[in-house]
């Protein structure tokens, strides 16, 4: 069995947030690595902050594990002190093997998943960890695609492509439905439709100019939504 | 000094120091940004303050002064950087130096740099004042009390935390180039070429007094070494990216202190500055652009220095909390330096110690007056880097695995140490005193405090232990 996908949950230490209980127990079947990323202002040392802080931040990550394993998820948990928050999650997501980072958020259940879906490079991926979250879950799903010139592929064939991939995956069919907007600002209105979703999946985006001024897409959505998301990378970073 | 991240779960091999190698730093500054870090750290006092303070001695030729600095310079910038790659740790110069020589050594480096950095800092922080005069009419005692206030400012926002930036200091860098380029372009039009007459008139000695006084304005280049650890493609990015930072400054500095010494008259330079009688002008950049625009020029130019000063002073209070901060870590200074605050993570006491030192110095003491004595024991400290990295390579200690390697040695270094101590011998006896005087305190410190509580010994000691192994083996 080496389909399982591996998931990477940041926390900020000291303090974190706590990740809701129905949200760790989608990732029941996964390898997940909880990164605890202790963060210091540019006065410290890191080595300084490391030695007197470690034990306390090793403590507070080992609870955490504690609650991912009451739930019967397995884990590996990685400690940093660092200055730099998302580059310490993209080294450590490569260094782990993750292709999915989760976002964490505010839920009370998982009923329903958004999928935002474009013709990716990382179709495939994304899907595979959907079909994998849905079999631990009894969610419903919802495909979305919102068209953009961009895209190799009409909307309703990727829609419908990766419905037969869901269903394969074991997925009843009544619990997939298809959805497709031409809005233009597609953030947006992934944004808008997340109010009534619990949970959200999204590709990694290639940065483009734009994005490298104001954000990637998943930075921007997962930054405007309370709901958590799981970001599925690029496979050709890793 | 950034010292980015460490990992806790895969280095619990803290001992000795020198030890823990790998750091998993993102490598991912280019060769660019490597540049633009080392030329903000340079720009500050050096172009701000110190041309009329240069003139004075060397005459017009106090452009060859810097020249000559910065020659000197480059071979520590050098070793620096390599022993940086193979000691990634907060401390600089004092960890070098300590782990090299030991820990006596160490504790007179480090108490040294400490000194001579904070020094630096409230240098720029009454030239700074001086620039704002000439934009605010305040009476010439409240100089003082505006580099107090900023001082102490600068403290509360450290000790507080600020998060890493690279973006305002970049912006600074640019700035202060573009009005610089502007300034040298313009001065191209007004230059009267009669002033560069009796170029050679005050002789070598001169110069090299003059050079030793410039000296600190390349001292930032050594900026380079502390985030090496995160230099993509270090092998060929650091040595380049000294040398391009240098090679700009030193072009910079050659075409900004020709402009104002072409600009301004020589009485002016040497004899404006606010002590009594003649001491020289603490602002030539603006006397110069009097010349070049009139009030606008002087705005200009006074808002550019002050944005500079400031940040330098900022970054000097920062980068020297570490000296003890890492003294403390190593049991040669009280451990509760080494303690970080509970509420701001930062090292507070570091911090508030090396404030107090801040404001003592512009309160109490003639800082501009006394410029050289910081000088003086800063040329001496990079001389023994140089050292320091000859120790090194000679020792053979396992633990010394530099992922690059300073090019032309043992050449450079050599004329490293040489060159310094060749400047030092010209600064006169004030300055030597006050070296002589930093070693004897830093021994005494050493003797009664560090002694006691430290067996570490440096790579010195591997090799004269080996030495004393092998006498009486060896018999030709």
């Amino acid at each position: 069995m080496n389909s399982t996908h591996g998931v990477l949950v940041p926390f900020e230490l000291p303090d974190a947030e706590e990740v809701p209980r129905v949200l760790i127990d989608t990732l029941s079947t996964m390898e997940v690595v909880l990164l605890g990323h202790y963060q210091l202002p540019e006065q410290t040392p890191t080595s300084a902050g490391r030695d007197q802080f470690e034990d306390d931040a090793q403590a507070e990550l080992e609870d955490i594990a504690r609650r991912f394993e009451a739930a019967g998820v397995s884990t590996t948990t990685r400690l940093v002190f660092g200055k730099a928050r998302e580059k310490s999650i993209d080294r450590v997501a490569i260094e782990e093997d993750c292709d999915v980072i989760l976002t964490p958020g505010r839920a009370d259940a998982i009923t329903r998943v958004l999928v935002p879906l474009r013709g990716e490079a990382n179709f495939d991926r994304i899907l595979s960890f959907v079909g994998e979250l849905l079999t631990a879950t009894e969610a419903s799903v919802t495909l979305f695609h919102a068209d953009e010139e961009s895209d190799r592929l009409p909307g309703e064939e990727i829609l419908a492509d990766a419905t037969d991939r869901l269903v394969s995956a074991g997925i009843d069919p009544d619990r997939i439905s298809r959805q497709s907007s031409t809005e233009d600002d597609v953030g947006r209105s992934i944004v808008d439709l997340g109010d009534t979703f619990d949970l959200l999946v999204l590709g990694e985006t290639e940065p483009s100019l734009r994005d490298r001024i104001f954000g990637t897409r998943p930075a921007q959505v997962t930054a405007d939504t309370d709901d958590p998301a799981f970001v599925v990378r690029n496979a050709e970073q890793s | 000094m950034p010292d980015g991240e460490a990992e806790a779960d895969r280095a619990p091999e803290r001992c000795g120091g020198a030890r823990r190698m790998k750091n998993d730093l993102e490598r991912d500054l280019g060769l660019y940004a490597t540049v633009t870090i080392s030329m903000g750290a340079m720009i500050g006092s050096g172009i701000f303050v110190l041309p009329a303070l240069g003139f004075k001695k060397a005459g017009p030729a106090v452009i060859v002064a810097y020249v000559l600095a910065g020659l000197v310079v480059l071979p520590a910038a050098l070793s620096k950087a390599e022993m940086a790659t193979a000691m990634p740790e907060s401390g600089g110069t004092y960890i070098y130096i300590d782990r090299a020589m030991g820990p006596l050594a160490g504790t007179v480096a480090g108490i040294g740099a400490w000194f001579s950095l904070v020094f630096k800092s409230s240098f720029a922080l009454v030239g700074l004042g001086a620039y704002l005069l000439l934009l605010v009419p305040l009476s010439g005692g409240l100089v003082k009390a505006v580099a107090l206030g900023l001082a102490a400012l600068i403290v509360v926002l450290n000790i507080v935390g600020t998060e890493q930036s690279g973006t305002a200091q970049s912006i600074i860098v640019t700035a202060v180039v573009v009005a610089l380029a502007a300034y040298v372009l313009n001065a191209g039009v007004a230059v009267d070429t009669a002033r560069f007459q009796g170029f050679a008139d005050k002789g070598t000695g001169g110069v090299v007094t003059a050079a030793a006084f410039v000296f600190v304005s390349y001292a930032g280049v050594t900026k380079i070494a502390s985030v090496a650890e995160e230099i993509e493609d270090p092998d060929r990015n650091l040595p380049l990216g000294i040398l391009i930072s240098m090679g700009v400054m030193m072009l910079l500095y050659t075409l900004v202190v020709a402009a104002v010494v072409g600009l301004n008259d020589a009485k002016t330079l040497t004899s404006t500055g606010p002590g009594a009688g003649d001491s020289p002008s603490l602002t030539p950049m603006a006397d110069g652009a009097g010349q070049l625009l009139g009030g606008v020029g002087v705005a200009v130019i006074s808002v550019v220095a002050i944005l500079a000063l400031t940040s330098m002073a900022n970054a000097g209070v920062l980068a020297s909390s570490r000296f003890p901060l890492a003294m403390s870590r190593d049991s040669l200074a009280p451990g509760g330096l080494a303690r970080v605050s509970e509420r701001f993570q930062t090292p507070r006491n570091a911090i508030l110690v090396t404030g107090g030192l801040l404001l003592a110095l512009i309160a109490f003491v003639p800082v501009v007056e006394l410029a050289k004595l910081a000088s003086a024991f800063q040329i001496l400290v990079f001389s023994i880097v140089n050292i320091a990295l000859i120790v090194f390579r000679t020792s053979g200690v396992e633990s010394y695995q530099p992922s690059f390697r300073s090019p032309g040695y043992p050449f450079v270094q050599i004329v490293g140490v040489v060159g310094g101590f060749a400047l030092l011998t010209q600064m006169g006896t004030l300055p030597i005193l006050g070296a002589a005087g930093i070693i004897v305190g830093g021994v005494a410190w050493y003797l009664l405090y560090g002694r006691s509580r430290t067996d570490r010994e440096g790579a010195l000691g591997v090799i004269l232990a080996r030495r004393r192994d092998e006498e009486p083996v060896t018999s030709d």
